[in-house]
Protein backbone atom coordinates (compact mmCIF):
# COMPACT_ATOMS: atom_id res chain seq x y z
CA UNK A 1 0.00 0.00 0.00
CA UNK A 2 3.10 2.55 -0.15
CA UNK A 3 2.03 6.08 -1.50
CA UNK A 4 3.21 8.35 0.78
CA UNK A 5 7.15 7.55 1.34
CA UNK A 6 8.70 5.85 -1.38
CA UNK A 7 12.85 5.49 -0.87
CA UNK A 8 13.79 3.99 -4.53
CA UNK A 9 17.61 3.01 -4.32
CA UNK A 10 19.30 4.77 -1.93
CA UNK A 11 22.92 4.83 -1.80
CA UNK A 12 24.62 7.00 0.97
CA UNK A 13 28.33 7.24 0.92
CA UNK A 14 31.23 8.51 2.98
CA UNK A 15 35.34 8.06 3.17
CA UNK A 16 37.25 6.36 5.34
CA UNK A 17 40.08 7.48 6.90
CA UNK A 18 43.02 6.83 3.57
CA UNK A 19 39.74 8.73 1.79
CA UNK A 20 38.46 5.84 0.02
CA UNK A 21 34.71 5.69 -0.98
CA UNK A 22 32.82 3.59 1.34
CA UNK A 23 28.90 2.43 0.99
CA UNK A 24 27.14 2.55 3.73
CA UNK A 25 23.59 2.11 2.65
CA UNK A 26 23.34 0.56 -0.38
CA UNK A 27 20.44 0.99 -3.42
CA UNK A 28 17.71 0.89 -0.63
CA UNK A 29 14.24 0.73 -1.73
CA UNK A 30 10.97 0.71 0.65
CA UNK A 31 7.83 2.69 1.41
CA UNK A 32 5.66 3.73 4.04
CA UNK A 33 1.68 4.12 3.31
CA UNK A 34 -0.72 6.52 4.93
CA UNK A 35 -1.75 4.65 8.38
CA UNK A 36 1.13 1.76 8.00
CA UNK A 37 3.84 1.10 10.19
CA UNK A 38 6.66 -0.07 8.71
CA UNK A 39 9.41 -1.41 10.79
CA UNK A 40 13.18 -0.88 9.60
CA UNK A 41 15.16 -3.66 11.56
CA UNK A 42 19.20 -4.87 11.31
CA UNK A 43 21.99 -5.16 13.89
CA UNK A 44 24.18 -2.35 14.87
CA UNK A 45 26.29 -0.31 12.19
CA UNK A 46 23.50 -1.69 9.26
CA UNK A 47 22.18 1.39 8.27
CA UNK A 48 19.11 1.61 9.46
CA UNK A 49 19.31 5.73 11.09
CA UNK A 50 21.22 7.04 7.81
CA UNK A 51 18.38 5.82 5.64
CA UNK A 52 15.83 7.45 7.72
CA UNK A 53 18.49 10.77 8.36
CA UNK A 54 18.57 10.86 4.56
CA UNK A 55 15.06 11.12 4.05
CA UNK A 56 15.20 14.58 5.74
CA UNK A 57 18.73 15.79 4.56
CA UNK A 58 20.23 15.35 7.89
CA UNK A 59 22.99 13.29 7.05
CA UNK A 60 26.06 14.08 9.52
CA UNK A 61 28.83 15.81 8.29
CA UNK A 62 30.80 13.82 5.55
CA UNK A 63 28.24 11.61 4.90
CA UNK A 64 26.01 11.94 1.48
CA UNK A 65 23.40 10.76 -0.31
CA UNK A 66 25.52 9.20 -4.01
CA UNK A 67 22.16 8.16 -5.14
CA UNK A 68 18.65 6.88 -5.36
CA UNK A 69 15.06 9.32 -5.32
CA UNK A 70 13.15 9.93 -2.52
CA UNK A 71 9.24 10.61 -3.28
CA UNK A 72 7.15 11.77 -0.32
CA UNK A 73 3.20 12.58 -1.45
CA UNK A 74 4.73 12.00 -5.01
CA UNK A 75 7.55 14.41 -4.77
CA UNK A 76 11.18 14.01 -5.38
CA UNK A 77 12.66 15.22 -1.99
CA UNK A 78 16.48 14.74 -3.52
CA UNK A 79 15.49 17.77 -6.04
CA UNK A 80 14.45 20.14 -3.52
CA UNK A 81 16.50 22.95 -2.25
CA UNK A 82 17.02 23.69 1.55
CA UNK A 83 13.54 26.09 1.55
CA UNK A 84 11.65 23.61 -0.24
CA UNK A 85 12.93 21.20 2.50
CA UNK A 86 12.15 23.45 5.22
CA UNK A 87 8.52 23.26 3.93
CA UNK A 88 8.60 19.34 4.39
CA UNK A 89 10.79 18.97 7.45
CA UNK A 90 8.94 18.80 10.78
CA UNK A 91 5.77 20.32 9.08
CA UNK A 92 5.01 17.06 6.72
CA UNK A 93 7.75 14.97 8.37
CA UNK A 94 8.54 14.41 11.82
CA UNK A 95 11.15 12.31 13.47
CA UNK A 96 11.92 11.34 17.21
CA UNK A 97 15.19 9.84 18.53
CA UNK A 98 16.06 7.01 20.90
CA UNK A 99 17.15 9.79 24.05
CA UNK A 100 14.07 12.05 24.50
CA UNK A 101 16.17 13.85 26.90
CA UNK A 102 18.54 14.80 23.79
CA UNK A 103 15.64 16.43 22.04
CA UNK A 104 14.43 18.43 24.71
CA UNK A 105 16.56 21.90 26.29
CA UNK A 106 17.19 21.39 29.66
CA UNK A 107 16.76 25.20 30.32
CA UNK A 108 12.94 25.74 29.57
CA UNK A 109 10.00 24.22 30.72
CA UNK A 110 7.82 21.86 28.42
CA UNK A 111 4.97 24.17 28.01
CA UNK A 112 7.48 26.61 25.93
CA UNK A 113 9.08 23.86 24.38
CA UNK A 114 6.04 22.26 22.64
CA UNK A 115 4.42 26.11 22.43
CA UNK A 116 7.40 26.93 20.26
CA UNK A 117 6.65 24.12 18.08
CA UNK A 118 3.01 24.98 17.80
CA UNK A 119 4.38 28.41 16.46
CA UNK A 120 6.86 27.91 14.55
CA UNK A 121 4.55 25.86 12.55
CA UNK A 122 1.34 28.41 11.88
CA UNK A 123 0.99 29.61 8.86
CA UNK A 124 2.38 33.13 8.36
CA UNK A 125 0.02 36.06 9.48
CA UNK A 126 -1.96 33.54 11.20
CA UNK A 127 -0.70 34.04 15.22
CA UNK A 128 -2.84 32.81 17.43
CA UNK A 129 -3.82 33.74 20.85
CA UNK A 130 -1.33 33.52 23.83
CA UNK A 131 -4.73 31.55 25.47
CA UNK A 132 -5.04 29.71 22.01
CA UNK A 133 -1.28 28.69 21.70
CA UNK A 134 -1.79 27.19 25.49
CA UNK A 135 -5.29 25.37 24.44
CA UNK A 136 -3.22 23.73 21.92
CA UNK A 137 -0.58 22.65 23.85
CA UNK A 138 -2.59 20.95 26.23
CA UNK A 139 -4.30 19.03 23.67
CA UNK A 140 -1.19 17.80 22.18
CA UNK A 141 0.05 16.72 25.50
CA UNK A 142 -3.55 15.42 26.36
CA UNK A 143 -3.14 13.63 23.15
CA UNK A 144 0.30 11.87 24.18
CA UNK A 145 -1.59 10.93 27.35
CA UNK A 146 1.22 12.97 29.61
CA UNK A 147 -0.62 12.60 32.87
CA UNK A 148 -2.23 15.44 34.35
CA UNK A 149 -1.41 17.77 31.05
CA UNK A 150 -2.03 21.34 32.06
CA UNK A 151 -0.02 21.25 35.54
CA UNK A 152 2.67 20.01 33.80
CA UNK A 153 3.07 23.11 31.28
CA UNK A 154 5.76 24.33 33.96
CA UNK A 155 7.93 21.15 34.45
CA UNK A 156 11.10 21.26 33.37
CA UNK A 157 12.63 18.03 31.45
CA UNK A 158 14.68 16.75 34.30
CA UNK A 159 11.43 16.69 36.63
CA UNK A 160 9.94 13.87 34.13
CA UNK A 161 10.52 10.37 33.65
CA UNK A 162 12.12 8.70 30.36
CA UNK A 163 8.27 7.88 29.11
CA UNK A 164 6.85 11.16 29.85
CA UNK A 165 9.75 12.97 28.80
CA UNK A 166 9.55 10.88 25.04
CA UNK A 167 5.38 11.48 25.00
CA UNK A 168 6.87 15.32 25.36
CA UNK A 169 9.00 14.94 22.21
CA UNK A 170 6.00 12.96 20.36
CA UNK A 171 3.70 15.93 21.15
CA UNK A 172 6.10 18.15 19.85
CA UNK A 173 6.35 15.81 16.41
CA UNK A 174 2.72 15.94 16.43
CA UNK A 175 2.61 20.25 16.44
CA UNK A 176 2.32 20.37 12.90
CA UNK A 177 0.45 17.85 12.09
CA UNK A 178 2.65 15.56 10.23
CA UNK A 179 1.85 12.87 7.80
CA UNK A 180 4.76 10.60 8.01
CA UNK A 181 6.58 9.74 11.16
CA UNK A 182 10.39 9.01 11.27
CA UNK A 183 10.98 7.05 14.80
CA UNK A 184 14.89 6.21 15.38
CA UNK A 185 15.07 3.45 18.21
CA UNK A 186 11.76 5.67 20.32
CA UNK A 187 11.58 3.02 23.23
CA UNK A 188 15.49 1.62 23.28
CA UNK A 189 16.01 4.03 25.92
CA UNK A 190 13.03 3.01 28.19
CA UNK A 191 11.59 0.10 30.45
CA UNK A 192 9.88 -2.51 29.08
CA UNK A 193 6.33 -0.96 30.98
CA UNK A 194 7.01 2.58 29.39
CA UNK A 195 7.84 0.84 25.97
CA UNK A 196 4.86 -0.84 26.02
CA UNK A 197 2.62 2.72 26.74
CA UNK A 198 4.67 4.55 23.63
CA UNK A 199 4.56 1.80 21.02
CA UNK A 200 0.19 1.87 22.41
CA UNK A 201 0.19 5.23 21.35
CA UNK A 202 2.32 5.05 18.28
CA UNK A 203 -0.50 2.36 17.10
CA UNK A 204 -3.26 5.01 18.38
CA UNK A 205 -1.73 7.95 16.64
CA UNK A 206 -1.56 5.67 13.42
CA UNK A 207 -5.61 3.98 14.20
CA UNK A 208 -6.84 8.03 14.84
CA UNK A 209 -4.67 10.63 12.40
CA UNK A 210 -3.87 7.76 9.68
CA UNK A 211 -0.36 8.50 10.15
CA UNK A 212 2.43 6.84 8.67
CA UNK A 213 5.16 5.08 10.53
CA UNK A 214 8.70 4.01 9.55
CA UNK A 215 10.24 2.34 13.18
CA UNK A 216 13.51 2.16 13.18
CA UNK A 217 14.80 -0.91 15.90
CA UNK A 218 16.77 -3.46 16.18
CA UNK A 219 13.93 -5.49 18.67
CA UNK A 220 12.10 -7.69 16.35
CA UNK A 221 9.18 -8.95 19.11
CA UNK A 222 9.00 -4.99 18.96
CA UNK A 223 8.20 -5.21 15.28
CA UNK A 224 6.10 -8.45 15.39
CA UNK A 225 3.69 -6.70 17.72
CA UNK A 226 3.34 -3.55 16.42
CA UNK A 227 4.19 -3.56 12.60
CA UNK A 228 2.16 -3.72 9.03
CA UNK A 229 5.43 -4.84 7.06
CA UNK A 230 9.42 -5.28 8.02
CA UNK A 231 12.35 -4.48 6.15
CA UNK A 232 15.67 -6.00 7.22
CA UNK A 233 18.88 -4.39 6.64
CA UNK A 234 22.51 -6.03 6.68
CA UNK A 235 25.05 -3.85 5.87
CA UNK A 236 23.78 -1.37 4.20
CA UNK A 237 21.18 -3.48 1.47
CA UNK A 238 17.80 -5.04 2.45
CA UNK A 239 18.32 -8.53 2.92
CA UNK A 240 14.71 -9.21 3.28
CA UNK A 241 11.10 -7.32 3.27
CA UNK A 242 7.55 -8.58 3.47
CA UNK A 243 4.39 -8.63 5.60
CA UNK A 244 4.86 -9.10 9.37
CA UNK A 245 2.55 -12.42 8.99
CA UNK A 246 4.77 -13.87 6.57
CA UNK A 247 8.27 -13.02 7.34
CA UNK A 248 7.82 -13.97 11.44
CA UNK A 249 6.42 -17.35 10.14
CA UNK A 250 8.91 -17.99 6.72
CA UNK A 251 11.82 -16.03 7.08
CA UNK A 252 13.38 -16.12 3.71
CA UNK A 253 17.02 -14.76 4.58
CA UNK A 254 19.52 -16.16 7.04
CA UNK A 255 20.54 -12.76 8.30
CA UNK A 256 16.64 -12.58 9.26
CA UNK A 257 16.13 -15.87 10.93
CA UNK A 258 19.27 -15.23 13.13
CA UNK A 259 17.59 -12.18 14.64
CA UNK A 260 14.58 -14.49 14.74
CA UNK A 261 16.47 -17.03 16.77
CA UNK A 262 17.60 -14.27 19.02
CA UNK A 263 14.57 -13.04 19.73
CA UNK A 264 13.09 -16.64 20.26
CA UNK A 265 15.93 -17.61 22.68
CA UNK A 266 15.17 -14.13 24.68
CA UNK A 267 11.65 -14.67 25.08
CA UNK A 268 10.30 -15.80 28.15
CA UNK A 269 8.22 -18.99 27.95
CA UNK A 270 4.67 -17.41 30.20
CA UNK A 271 1.23 -19.07 31.34
CA UNK A 272 -1.50 -18.95 28.05
CA UNK A 273 -3.07 -16.38 30.54
CA UNK A 274 -0.82 -13.82 29.53
CA UNK A 275 -0.35 -14.63 25.85
CA UNK A 276 -3.39 -13.04 25.13
CA UNK A 277 -4.46 -9.58 24.80
CA UNK A 278 -5.05 -8.49 28.34
CA UNK A 279 -8.88 -8.07 29.83
CA UNK A 280 -10.09 -5.04 30.01
CA UNK A 281 -9.22 -3.34 33.71
CA UNK A 282 -12.20 -3.20 35.41
CA UNK B 1 14.25 -22.05 49.65
CA UNK B 2 17.52 -23.40 50.70
CA UNK B 3 18.89 -24.54 54.09
CA UNK B 4 22.66 -23.07 53.52
CA UNK B 5 23.14 -20.13 55.90
CA UNK B 6 22.45 -16.51 53.66
CA UNK B 7 26.26 -15.14 52.29
CA UNK B 8 23.68 -11.80 52.03
CA UNK B 9 21.55 -10.74 54.23
CA UNK B 10 19.57 -7.93 54.73
CA UNK B 11 16.38 -7.02 57.25
CA UNK B 12 14.08 -3.91 56.98
CA UNK B 13 16.29 -1.66 54.89
CA UNK B 14 14.57 1.58 54.21
CA UNK B 15 16.24 4.86 52.20
CA UNK B 16 14.71 7.88 52.30
CA UNK B 17 15.46 10.93 49.82
CA UNK B 18 14.55 14.64 49.98
CA UNK B 19 12.75 15.61 47.11
CA UNK B 20 13.02 19.60 47.44
CA UNK B 21 10.94 21.61 45.19
CA UNK B 22 13.88 23.91 44.35
CA UNK B 23 16.44 25.80 46.17
CA UNK B 24 13.97 28.98 47.29
CA UNK B 25 11.02 26.46 47.78
CA UNK B 26 9.27 25.52 51.31
CA UNK B 27 8.38 22.80 49.65
CA UNK B 28 10.24 19.10 50.79
CA UNK B 29 8.82 16.28 50.15
CA UNK B 30 10.44 13.11 50.92
CA UNK B 31 10.54 9.52 48.57
CA UNK B 32 10.77 6.48 50.35
CA UNK B 33 12.55 4.97 47.53
CA UNK B 34 13.13 1.49 49.32
CA UNK B 35 10.34 0.69 51.88
CA UNK B 36 11.52 -2.57 54.90
CA UNK B 37 12.88 -4.62 52.23
CA UNK B 38 13.65 -7.56 53.45
CA UNK B 39 16.72 -10.40 51.16
CA UNK B 40 18.86 -13.19 51.80
CA UNK B 41 21.16 -14.54 49.23
CA UNK B 42 22.77 -17.87 49.75
CA UNK B 43 26.98 -18.49 48.32
CA UNK B 44 26.70 -19.82 44.55
CA UNK B 45 22.93 -18.72 44.19
CA UNK B 46 21.61 -15.84 41.53
CA UNK B 47 18.43 -13.62 42.67
CA UNK B 48 16.59 -11.35 40.34
CA UNK B 49 15.56 -7.90 41.35
CA UNK B 50 12.71 -6.86 38.82
CA UNK B 51 10.69 -3.53 38.57
CA UNK B 52 10.46 -0.02 36.36
CA UNK B 53 12.47 2.57 36.96
CA UNK B 54 11.82 4.37 40.48
CA UNK B 55 10.82 0.91 41.82
CA UNK B 56 13.74 1.09 43.41
CA UNK B 57 15.77 -2.13 42.82
CA UNK B 58 18.60 0.35 42.05
CA UNK B 59 18.75 2.08 45.30
CA UNK B 60 18.03 -1.07 46.87
CA UNK B 61 21.60 -2.72 44.98
CA UNK B 62 23.08 0.08 46.14
CA UNK B 63 22.02 0.08 49.96
CA UNK B 64 23.50 -3.59 50.02
CA UNK B 65 27.12 -2.63 49.00
CA UNK B 66 26.62 0.34 50.73
CA UNK B 67 27.77 2.69 47.88
CA UNK B 68 24.21 4.49 49.75
CA UNK B 69 23.96 4.74 53.13
CA UNK B 70 20.60 3.01 54.61
CA UNK B 71 18.19 5.37 56.51
CA UNK B 72 17.35 2.26 58.58
CA UNK B 73 17.92 -1.54 58.82
CA UNK B 74 21.11 -4.95 58.83
CA UNK B 75 22.68 -6.00 55.99
CA UNK B 76 25.00 -8.99 57.17
CA UNK B 77 27.89 -10.19 54.76
CA UNK B 78 28.87 -13.34 55.76
CA UNK B 79 27.44 -12.69 59.05
CA UNK B 80 29.05 -9.26 59.74
CA UNK B 81 26.95 -6.05 59.87
CA UNK B 82 28.24 -4.17 56.77
CA UNK B 83 26.24 -0.93 57.65
CA UNK B 84 28.56 -0.08 61.12
CA UNK B 85 31.77 -0.81 59.63
CA UNK B 86 34.48 1.87 59.13
CA UNK B 87 35.60 2.99 55.80
CA UNK B 88 39.10 1.05 56.12
CA UNK B 89 37.33 -2.23 57.12
CA UNK B 90 34.62 -1.90 54.68
CA UNK B 91 37.24 -1.83 51.77
CA UNK B 92 38.42 -4.56 52.61
CA UNK B 93 35.60 -6.86 52.78
CA UNK B 94 34.69 -4.53 49.17
CA UNK B 95 36.81 -7.53 47.85
CA UNK B 96 33.69 -9.72 48.77
CA UNK B 97 31.48 -7.97 46.87
CA UNK B 98 31.79 -5.82 43.29
CA UNK B 99 29.48 -4.39 41.02
CA UNK B 100 29.02 -4.68 37.38
CA UNK B 101 26.90 -1.63 35.38
CA UNK B 102 24.44 -0.60 32.95
CA UNK B 103 27.08 0.65 30.96
CA UNK B 104 30.57 0.05 31.14
CA UNK B 105 31.95 3.26 29.41
CA UNK B 106 30.96 5.13 32.39
CA UNK B 107 33.26 2.67 34.58
CA UNK B 108 35.85 2.16 32.74
CA UNK B 109 38.92 4.95 31.97
CA UNK B 110 38.80 6.04 28.78
CA UNK B 111 42.24 7.20 28.53
CA UNK B 112 43.58 3.45 30.25
CA UNK B 113 44.47 0.50 28.67
CA UNK B 114 42.26 -2.76 29.37
CA UNK B 115 44.96 -4.71 30.86
CA UNK B 116 45.33 -1.72 33.65
CA UNK B 117 41.77 -1.99 34.48
CA UNK B 118 42.37 -5.49 35.70
CA UNK B 119 45.68 -5.10 37.39
CA UNK B 120 44.69 -2.61 39.17
CA UNK B 121 42.18 -4.04 41.83
CA UNK B 122 45.08 -7.72 42.09
CA UNK B 123 46.88 -4.85 43.32
CA UNK B 124 45.27 -3.13 45.62
CA UNK B 125 43.52 -5.77 47.12
CA UNK B 126 46.68 -8.19 46.81
CA UNK B 127 45.12 -11.45 44.94
CA UNK B 128 48.64 -12.40 43.78
CA UNK B 129 52.45 -11.22 43.55
CA UNK B 130 53.08 -7.97 41.29
CA UNK B 131 55.10 -10.80 38.87
CA UNK B 132 52.20 -12.75 38.55
CA UNK B 133 49.53 -9.91 37.40
CA UNK B 134 50.23 -10.22 33.76
CA UNK B 135 49.23 -13.95 33.73
CA UNK B 136 46.13 -13.28 36.13
CA UNK B 137 44.62 -10.59 33.49
CA UNK B 138 45.33 -13.25 30.72
CA UNK B 139 43.34 -15.14 32.90
CA UNK B 140 40.81 -12.81 33.70
CA UNK B 141 40.52 -11.90 30.20
CA UNK B 142 40.04 -15.68 28.91
CA UNK B 143 37.57 -16.37 31.36
CA UNK B 144 35.20 -13.72 30.52
CA UNK B 145 35.57 -14.54 26.58
CA UNK B 146 38.01 -11.54 25.11
CA UNK B 147 41.32 -12.46 23.08
CA UNK B 148 44.77 -12.15 25.24
CA UNK B 149 45.50 -9.01 23.17
CA UNK B 150 42.68 -7.27 24.35
CA UNK B 151 44.60 -6.34 27.32
CA UNK B 152 46.49 -3.64 25.24
CA UNK B 153 43.48 -1.68 23.46
CA UNK B 154 41.52 0.90 25.24
CA UNK B 155 37.84 0.74 26.19
CA UNK B 156 36.41 2.71 22.79
CA UNK B 157 37.59 0.03 20.47
CA UNK B 158 35.14 -2.61 22.01
CA UNK B 159 31.62 -3.17 21.10
CA UNK B 160 29.30 -2.46 23.94
CA UNK B 161 29.20 -6.22 24.57
CA UNK B 162 32.75 -6.64 25.12
CA UNK B 163 32.85 -3.59 27.23
CA UNK B 164 30.67 -5.19 29.22
CA UNK B 165 32.16 -8.80 29.51
CA UNK B 166 35.53 -5.87 30.41
CA UNK B 167 33.34 -4.72 33.33
CA UNK B 168 32.74 -8.20 34.45
CA UNK B 169 36.49 -9.03 34.39
CA UNK B 170 37.75 -5.87 36.45
CA UNK B 171 34.58 -7.13 39.22
CA UNK B 172 36.11 -10.75 39.44
CA UNK B 173 39.23 -9.43 39.62
CA UNK B 174 38.89 -9.15 43.88
CA UNK B 175 37.46 -12.53 43.13
CA UNK B 176 34.00 -11.69 44.68
CA UNK B 177 31.70 -14.21 46.13
CA UNK B 178 28.66 -11.82 45.03
CA UNK B 179 28.32 -9.90 41.78
CA UNK B 180 25.69 -6.98 42.12
CA UNK B 181 24.73 -6.34 38.23
CA UNK B 182 22.24 -3.58 37.76
CA UNK B 183 21.04 -3.81 34.42
CA UNK B 184 24.36 -5.02 32.85
CA UNK B 185 22.74 -6.28 29.07
CA UNK B 186 19.92 -3.36 28.64
CA UNK B 187 22.08 -1.24 26.79
CA UNK B 188 22.61 -4.07 24.51
CA UNK B 189 20.70 -5.65 21.25
CA UNK B 190 19.21 -8.92 21.84
CA UNK B 191 22.03 -11.32 20.03
CA UNK B 192 24.39 -9.73 22.23
CA UNK B 193 22.51 -9.57 25.21
CA UNK B 194 21.90 -13.51 25.06
CA UNK B 195 25.36 -14.24 25.12
CA UNK B 196 26.10 -12.00 28.38
CA UNK B 197 23.44 -13.43 30.27
CA UNK B 198 24.95 -17.29 28.74
CA UNK B 199 28.41 -16.26 30.79
CA UNK B 200 27.21 -15.03 33.85
CA UNK B 201 25.16 -18.21 34.31
CA UNK B 202 28.78 -19.70 33.74
CA UNK B 203 30.52 -17.89 35.65
CA UNK B 204 27.64 -18.69 38.25
CA UNK B 205 27.94 -22.27 38.51
CA UNK B 206 32.01 -22.44 37.53
CA UNK B 207 33.16 -20.04 40.03
CA UNK B 208 30.05 -20.85 42.51
CA UNK B 209 29.08 -16.41 42.06
CA UNK B 210 26.37 -15.42 43.64
CA UNK B 211 25.03 -12.74 41.45
CA UNK B 212 22.26 -10.37 42.88
CA UNK B 213 20.76 -9.35 39.08
CA UNK B 214 18.85 -6.15 38.60
CA UNK B 215 16.79 -5.86 35.57
CA UNK B 216 13.20 -4.18 34.75
CA UNK B 217 12.34 -6.73 32.08
CA UNK B 218 11.84 -9.73 33.38
CA UNK B 219 12.39 -11.81 30.26
CA UNK B 220 16.19 -11.52 30.96
CA UNK B 221 15.98 -13.43 34.42
CA UNK B 222 14.22 -16.16 32.94
CA UNK B 223 17.24 -18.38 32.56
CA UNK B 224 19.32 -16.76 34.55
CA UNK B 225 17.89 -16.33 38.31
CA UNK B 226 16.83 -19.22 40.61
CA UNK B 227 14.47 -16.56 42.44
CA UNK B 228 13.02 -13.10 41.19
CA UNK B 229 12.26 -10.16 44.15
CA UNK B 230 9.79 -8.41 42.30
CA UNK B 231 9.96 -4.16 43.42
CA UNK B 232 7.09 -1.54 43.07
CA UNK B 233 7.39 1.26 44.64
CA UNK B 234 10.16 0.72 47.20
CA UNK B 235 8.57 -2.79 48.65
CA UNK B 236 8.68 -6.16 47.56
CA UNK B 237 5.13 -7.29 46.10
CA UNK B 238 6.35 -10.46 44.65
CA UNK B 239 8.86 -12.85 45.99
CA UNK B 240 9.09 -16.55 44.28
CA UNK B 241 11.33 -19.30 42.44
CA UNK B 242 11.58 -18.13 39.24
CA UNK B 243 9.95 -20.65 37.36
CA UNK B 244 6.59 -20.31 39.63
CA UNK B 245 6.96 -16.04 38.77
CA UNK B 246 6.42 -16.82 35.26
CA UNK B 247 4.47 -19.87 35.33
CA UNK B 248 1.60 -18.54 38.20
CA UNK B 249 2.44 -14.41 38.79
CA UNK B 250 0.29 -13.47 41.87
CA UNK B 251 0.57 -9.64 42.11
CA UNK B 252 -1.41 -7.95 39.20
CA UNK B 253 2.28 -5.24 38.78
CA UNK B 254 3.94 -9.00 38.44
CA UNK B 255 1.41 -9.71 35.56
CA UNK B 256 1.91 -6.63 33.95
CA UNK B 257 5.59 -6.70 33.68
CA UNK B 258 5.17 -10.40 32.35
CA UNK B 259 2.73 -8.79 29.46
CA UNK B 260 4.67 -5.81 28.63
CA UNK B 261 7.66 -8.45 27.26
CA UNK B 262 7.17 -7.64 23.57
CA UNK B 263 7.39 -11.29 22.26
CA UNK B 264 6.88 -12.53 18.15
CA UNK B 265 3.30 -11.89 18.06
CA UNK B 266 2.25 -10.61 14.85
CA UNK B 267 -0.50 -8.00 15.38
CA UNK B 268 -0.67 -8.44 18.95
CA UNK B 269 -0.76 -4.67 19.74
CA UNK B 270 -3.38 -3.86 17.40
CA UNK B 271 -5.50 -6.75 18.96
CA UNK B 272 -5.29 -5.92 22.09
CA UNK B 273 -5.62 -2.33 22.18
CA UNK B 274 -9.04 -2.86 19.71
CA UNK B 275 -10.42 -5.49 22.56
CA UNK B 276 -9.64 -2.73 25.37
CA UNK B 277 -11.42 -0.01 23.23
CA UNK B 278 -14.22 -2.15 23.68
CA UNK B 279 -13.69 -3.07 27.43
CA UNK B 280 -13.45 -0.04 29.92
CA UNK B 281 -11.02 2.81 28.85
CA UNK B 282 -7.65 2.43 30.50
CA UNK B 283 -5.62 5.62 30.35
CA UNK B 284 -1.81 4.35 30.51
CA UNK B 285 0.29 6.72 32.71
CA UNK B 286 4.01 6.81 33.25
CA UNK B 287 3.76 6.01 36.92
CA UNK B 288 5.57 8.63 39.31
CA UNK B 289 7.82 11.13 38.49
CA UNK B 290 12.39 10.59 37.68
Amino acid sequence: MPGLLEIDRLTVTSRDRSGRPMVLVDEVSLGVGAGEIVGLVGASGAGKSLTAFAVLDLLPPGVERAGGRILFEGEDLTGLGPRGLHRIRGRRIAMVFQEPASALNPTFTIGFQVAEAVRAHQPRGERASREGVRRQVVGLLDRVALPDAARRLRSYPHELSGGQRQRVVLAMALACGPSLLLADEPTTALDVTTQAQILDLLEELRRDLGLGVLLITHDLPVVAETCDRVVVLHQGRVVEEGSVAEVFSHPADDRTRELLAAAVEAAPSVSSALSEPPEAAP
Amino acid sequence: MTTAPPLLEARGLVKTFLLGGGAWSSERRTLRAVDGVDLSLAAGECLALVGESGSGKTTLGRCLLRLEEPDAGSVLFRGEELLTLDARTLRHRRRGFQMVFQDPLDSLNPRMRVGPHLAEPLKVHRIVPPERIAERVAELLETVGLPADAADRFPHQFSGGQRQRIGIARALAPEPALLVADEPVSALDLLVRARVIDLLRDLQQRLGLAILFIAHDLALVERLAQRVMVLHRGRVVEHAPTREIFDRPEHPYTRELLRAIPRLRPGYRRRSLAQRACGAETLAGDGGGA
